[in-house]
């Protein structure tokens, strides 16, 4: 009796440690930088945002987001030149917070989201500029117009999940001149300079190539 | 809402410009045949002129395709003008009468809808309604002009601005302040030509006006439907809406004064233009944010 007791103890002290075990927070841990390896990420849309903000009637600012953008980057912590990334941006999800104000940004007064459904970034050059800080050089494309853009990217730090994966996450900002990009409309009632805002996760895609 | 400035700018800067060419070309009385059909095409020049001016001031710099930048299809609307310019400049020389007049507009309508959808016919290749498009553009811009030349004098502008104003009116409904504007640039530049032709009953709307108005109207009417949120039935009225001068011919308007001419073409013109701002109310929700 006892020993069955002892059995039954033990199977029951074992059960609680799995179950706590199965329930316990993942495991992080910093990932190393691996040497002369570029990596490429997929970017996760729920732990990414890109916003903008641009002035209203000279007296304050509106914020907004898309809510849908896709795309991958490539970082290679020894030689960051070898790095690259490419996003591309559905118009269609602007989301400013007012759904008249949305419709509005949709029409061909601004993003004519018919007509020019996605915006897209594709990088030509990355350059260091200090440590965990970069310069991304390429072209954006938005409503139709193909102008260089420089972004300040700063490296906010890459992870290992047991689950996920190799995570790593880029925050960058850089300011565009509406107007270049043929979106003119209201000059006195919008500021000319949009500053945007990008923060992006990637998770490590092992194949290295193309989307998902 | 455009401000004082932005209203100077589109509004009374192009109808001035538009007003002083158009009583330059109108300037004499003299009503010679040739010299008539002259006129008639060259006031092409002031309409131009005034749409011109106003899309620099709501769009800016008329800019031409290249590698790094695609156009809209509102972006077209300055060279489309263009377009119908250089005819009526054309036409307005007896070499360029010797083709008749219906092609030069045809050609203009078939660059309206292709410039409108270009880059997207191949991937939506929908050729038959594109060519319906074309058609009633065609339609109607000889159908303006032939009452234009049977009603001379401020009949067909005021039915024109009647028909321009409430497309400005319902595409502010649906979204679209951009194409909004450039019809009141429009409306601005018939208002000069009403104006005009109060003065010189001479004048008349067939040729260069007909020619820049419908031009003009097709690229606002194809973008505020499928680019903007325009209901087509609100579109459908705003082309019945030109169509209704020739009602009035059922009651023979030819022999009654002016002023009761002008009256009941712009009345009959502005029921279906009234109910097109309806239903562009009713499909469309508040613009207002």
């Amino acid at each position: 009796m006892k020993a069955l007791c002892s059995v039954l103890t033990l199977v029951a002290c074992a059960s609680v440690a799995l179950g706590f075990a199965l329930r316990a927070p993942p495991v992080l841990t910093a990932a190393q930088p691996t040497p002369a390896a570029a990596i490429t990420y997929d970017i996760d849309g729920g732990h990414s945002s890109l916003l903008f903000r641009a002035k209203h009637l000279n007296v304050s600012y509106v914020y907004g987001r898309f809510n849908e953008f896709s795309g991958q980057f490539t970082f290679d912590s020894a030689k960051p030149e070898n790095s690259k990334v490419e996003v591309e941006i559905t118009i269609e999800s602007v989301d400013s917070g007012v759904d008249k104000r949305d419709a509005h940004l949709r029409s061909p007064d601004f993003f004519d989201a018919k007509q020019f459904p996605t915006a897209t970034f594709k990088s030509k050059s990355v350059r260091k500029t200090k440590d965990g800080h970069f310069e991304v050089t390429g072209d954006f494309t938005l409503h139709g117009v193909t102008k260089p853009i420089t972004i300040d990217v700063e490296s906010v730090g890459t992870v290992k999940d047991e689950r996920a994966g190799e995570i790593a996450g880029f925050h960058g900002t850089f300011t565009l001149k509406r107007s270049e990009f043929g979106v003119s409309y209201g000059p006195t009632a919008l500021g000319e300079d949009i500053l945007v805002i990008v923060s992006v996760e990637g998770t490590r895609n092992d194949e290295g190539g193309g989307k998902k | 809402m455009p401000s004082v400035n932005e209203f100077l700018h589109f509004v009374l800067v192009p109808a001035l410009v538009c007003g002083v060419l158009l009583a330059a070309v109108w300037m004499s009385r003299a009503s010679g045949v040739d010299k008539s059909l002259a006129r008639r095409h060259l006031q092409a020049l002031a309409f131009a002129a005034g749409m011109w001016i106003g899309y620099h001031a709501i769009v800016g710099v008329p800019v031409l395709p290249s590698e790094n930048r695609q156009l809209a299809a509102l972006d077209w609307m300055p060279w489309l003008v263009l377009a119908a310019l250089v005819v009526s400049l054309v036409q307005s020389m007896s070499a360029g009468r010797r083709v008749p007049g219906w092609a030069w507009s045809a050609l203009v309508c078939a660059l309206v809808v292709v410039l409108s959808f270009l880059g997207r016919i191949s991937s939506d290749p929908r050729w038959l309604a594109f060519t319906l498009m074309a058609a009633t553009l065609f339609a109607l811009w000889q159908s303006t002009d032939a009452m234009a030349r049977k009603l001379p004098g401020p009949a067909v502008p005021v039915v024109l601005w009647v028909v321009v104003t409430g497309t400005s009116v319902a595409t502010v409904l649906s979204h679209s302040a951009k194409i909004a504007q450039l019809a009141g640039t429009l409306a601005a530049c018939l208002g000069a030509c009403i104006v005009v032709a109060l003065w010189n009953p001479l004048l008349s709307a067939a040729g260069g006006c007909v020619a820049i108005a419908l031009t003009v109207l097709g690229v606002c009417w194809i973008n505020a439907v499928h680019y903007a949120d325009l209901a087509p039935p609100a579109a459908v009225l705003l082309m019945a809406a030109l169509v209704t001068p020739w009602c009035a011919q059922l009651f023979r308007i030819d022999a009654w004064s002016r002023t009761k001419r002008v009256f009941v073409c712009a009345l009959l013109a502005a029921l279906p233009a009234a109910a097109a701002v309806v239903v562009a109310q009713l499909s469309a929700p508040s613009y207002e944010y």
